[in-house]
């Protein structure tokens, strides 16, 4: 039992921290912008295809094909923004919201019908291959580098927000957009930055699953409902709430498909998703609302 | 949430479409007959979800985890339990409702979007469950399970011409149902909640348990609408009803119009027939079908039906298409 256990909570850590990235770029662009996005996983699994189509169709290097395709992951944000978001923006939270799931399956459709012929296809993103014993379980390197990226990546952003200039600028615009706006920060400036920001974190979060599971369309179909249920476990309004809720959703998910499903690990972490909305709606790290009756 | 208004006073509307369908039945062949019944088991599972979104305020995101529900409880209930083809579905449209109030309960706690984070969520939770190996006596794995068929009160529904009149006759029991919904007391509640929920408390409108209702109704379409679409394809499988269906059906209301109930019909028959008739169209379905979803929603949040009935009603363009120097388009809303 426990040589399964220990790897499947540390793979469950690293895959966490993923969730809790994607969770990261939903948490930052409702702030921004008020606006849900549910497209985040497709847009990772559409620019992990872009990554490697710059390594299959180019021919570039693979690790070379994956920074070019962090800028194309960056451009597409702003494309998006310029095309789906910005057009019509008065037309309510809801109305944005929507968008970004008629995005969610437009990116998903566009995927399935001209990427996936042929898949998963092979994309040699350097990664260690090796592995080491603890504890009389074995656990791949993968996950260390994992964890790594992630941990920094969490830690990058999180300096960002809380002790640069530019961060606050982000946060004035999340805590009010008008008054934001009144202090004459370009508040539409700033959501398509956050809107690059988030598709460039959602192709690291692609890229970084690619040495497990190839590049395919169906990679990050789980990553939809778990990288929400992080969000909404951890808390919409906390920065952190989603790498909270992330590792929780990663640990526990990881331990229920190793011992028992996949089936079983979706369908504990929506029991999971509802207790806490029932019990306590904000989150765990949530702030209680405040509204102006 | 929702800034698009929902209309009470588009029955007639409904009535003509339902018509029109009821006057194909002797006109067309019968393999139109199928493609088309397929597109009423849809317009019948979006007329569910615009309930939920465009009355109640609380979308839908989910609908194919009802319409698969749907289709495999009926198709279980038939072939493995003996049920008869009516009692299956009946309880099977039990099951679904007392499914959307599990997952109401815990969704109205969330303020706004609850319901859409939480339908969206459980579409993939049965997605994962229906593809799963945990209930391949249910699912039959992934050749899936032939659909349930044979007779509907003395009806035989393997004859394609007999399925399209059954299909019909429940789209226009549901719209018949569903105009009665939103013009009746409830209806009144389930608008005020989607204005404003405090306001609603304090008229003494239980805001919670009237979303719950909706989404109940919501639920039990969908669920019809499923077995529906499974009986006009003779089988199912766990493939049939993907999380992108639930999108898809989203779109059509989106694409009709929200709130309208006629909507969520045209916007069925649209993204239903337009990819299955034109040429080259039926491989690319599902990118068709997205783009005109996404661009409907940024030009036109009211949807083709709001659009229209808009340009009738206050002879006003789409906000889109109005020119700056019309500036009295609100004063013109005012009149009329």
């Amino acid at each position: 039992m426990s040589s399964l256990l220990l790897p499947a909570a540390v793979s469950g850590v690293s895959v966490g921290l993923l969730y809790g990235l994607l969770g990261f770029s939903i948490v930052t662009l409702y702030k921004a912008s008020a606006t849900l996005s549910f497209a985040q996983p497709v847009i990772g699994m559409f620019t992990t295809f872009l990554s490697y189509y710059c390594y299959s169709k180019l021919g570039l290097p693979a690790g070379w094909a994956v920074v070019l395709g962090l800028v194309v992951a960056a451009a597409l944000g702003a494309v998006i923004y310029v095309l789906v978001m910005r057009w019509n923006d008065g037309a309510g939270a809801a109305n944005r919201s929507f968008r970004t799931l008629a995005l969610y399956s437009l990116l998903l459709a566009i995927a399935t019908t001209w990427f996936a012929n042929g898949q998963p296809f092979r994309f040699p993103v350097p990664a260690p291959s090796g592995s080491v014993t603890v504890a009389g379980s074995v656990i791949p390197d993968l996950s260390f580098v994992t964890l790594v990226v992630a941990l920094v990546l969490c830690g990058l952003v999180l300096v960002f927000f809380r002790w640069t200039p530019y961060g606050l600028l982000f946060r004035a615009v999340a805590d009010d957009r008008e008054v934001a706006r009144l202090l004459g920060i370009r508040s539409r400036r700033i959501t398509a930055v956050v809107w690059m920001a988030g598709t460039v974190i959602a192709c690291i979060v692609g890229v970084l699953t690619v040495p497990t599971a190839f590049v395919s369309t169906d990679t990050l179909s789980n990553y939809a409902i778990y990288a929400l249920a992080g969000v909404f476990l951890g808390g919409l309004t906390a920065w952190t709430g989603a790498f909270v809720g992330g590792l929780i959703v990663g640990i526990v998910s990881n331990i229920a498909l190793v011992y028992v499903s996949n089936e079983a690990a979706v369908g504990i972490v929506f029991l999971i998703l509802l207790v806490v909305l029932t019990v306590r709606p904000r989150g765990i790290l949530g702030s209680e609302a405040v509204t102006r009756v | 949430v929702l800034t698009v208004p929902a209309r009470t006073g588009t029955r007639w509307a409904t009535y003509l479409l339902v018509l029109v369908l009821a006057v194909l039945w002797p006109v067309l062949g019968s393999n139109d007959l199928a493609i088309v019944g397929v597109a009423v088991g849809y317009a019948i599972a979006a007329i569910g979800v615009d309930i939920s979104t465009g009355y109640a305020g609380q979308p839908n995101f989910g609908q194919s985890a009802f319409m698969a529900t749907g289709a495999f409880a009926t198709a279980w209930l038939q072939n493995t339990e003996g049920l008869s083809l009516w009692l299956a579905l009946l309880c099977s449209l039990a099951i679904c409702a007392a499914m959307a109030v599990v997952l109401g309960l815990a969704a109205v706690r969330l303020e706004h979007l609850g319901f859409g984070i939480v339908t969206f969520a459980f579409a993939f939770v049965v997605a994962a469950w229906v593809q799963g190996s945990a209930l391949t006596s249910i699912t039959g794995g992934p050749n899936g399970v032939p659909a349930p068929d044979g007779e509907l009160f003395g009806i035989d529904l393997t004859n394609p011409r007999n399925l399209y009149g059954v299909s019909v006759v429940l789209l226009a029991i549901v719209a018949l149902l569903a105009h009665n919904l939103v013009a009746s007391r409830t209806g009144r509640a389930m608008l005020t909640v989607k204005g404003d929920e405090r306001v609603a408390e304090v008229l003494g409108v239980r805001a919670s348990s009237i979303k719950l209702r909706a989404f109940a109704f919501s639920a039990v379409c969908g669920g019809l609408g499923g077995a529906l679409i499974a009986i006009s394809a003779g089988y199912v499988t766990p493939a049939s009803f993907p999380p992108a269906v639930s999108v898809t059906v989203f779109g059509m209301v989106a694409l009709g119009g929200v709130g309208t109930i006629t909507g969520p019909v045209l916007g069925a028959m649209f993204f239903w027939l337009v990819p299955n008739y034109a040429p080259g169209l039926e491989s690319k379905q599902t990118v068709f079908v997205a783009a005109i979803f996404l661009v409907v929603l940024i030009v036109m949040p009211a949807g083709a039906f709001g659009a229209a009935a808009d340009l009738m009603r206050e002879r006003r363009l789409p906000t889109w298409l109005r020119s700056p120097l019309r500036s009295r388009a609100g004063l013109d809303r005012q009149a009329a």
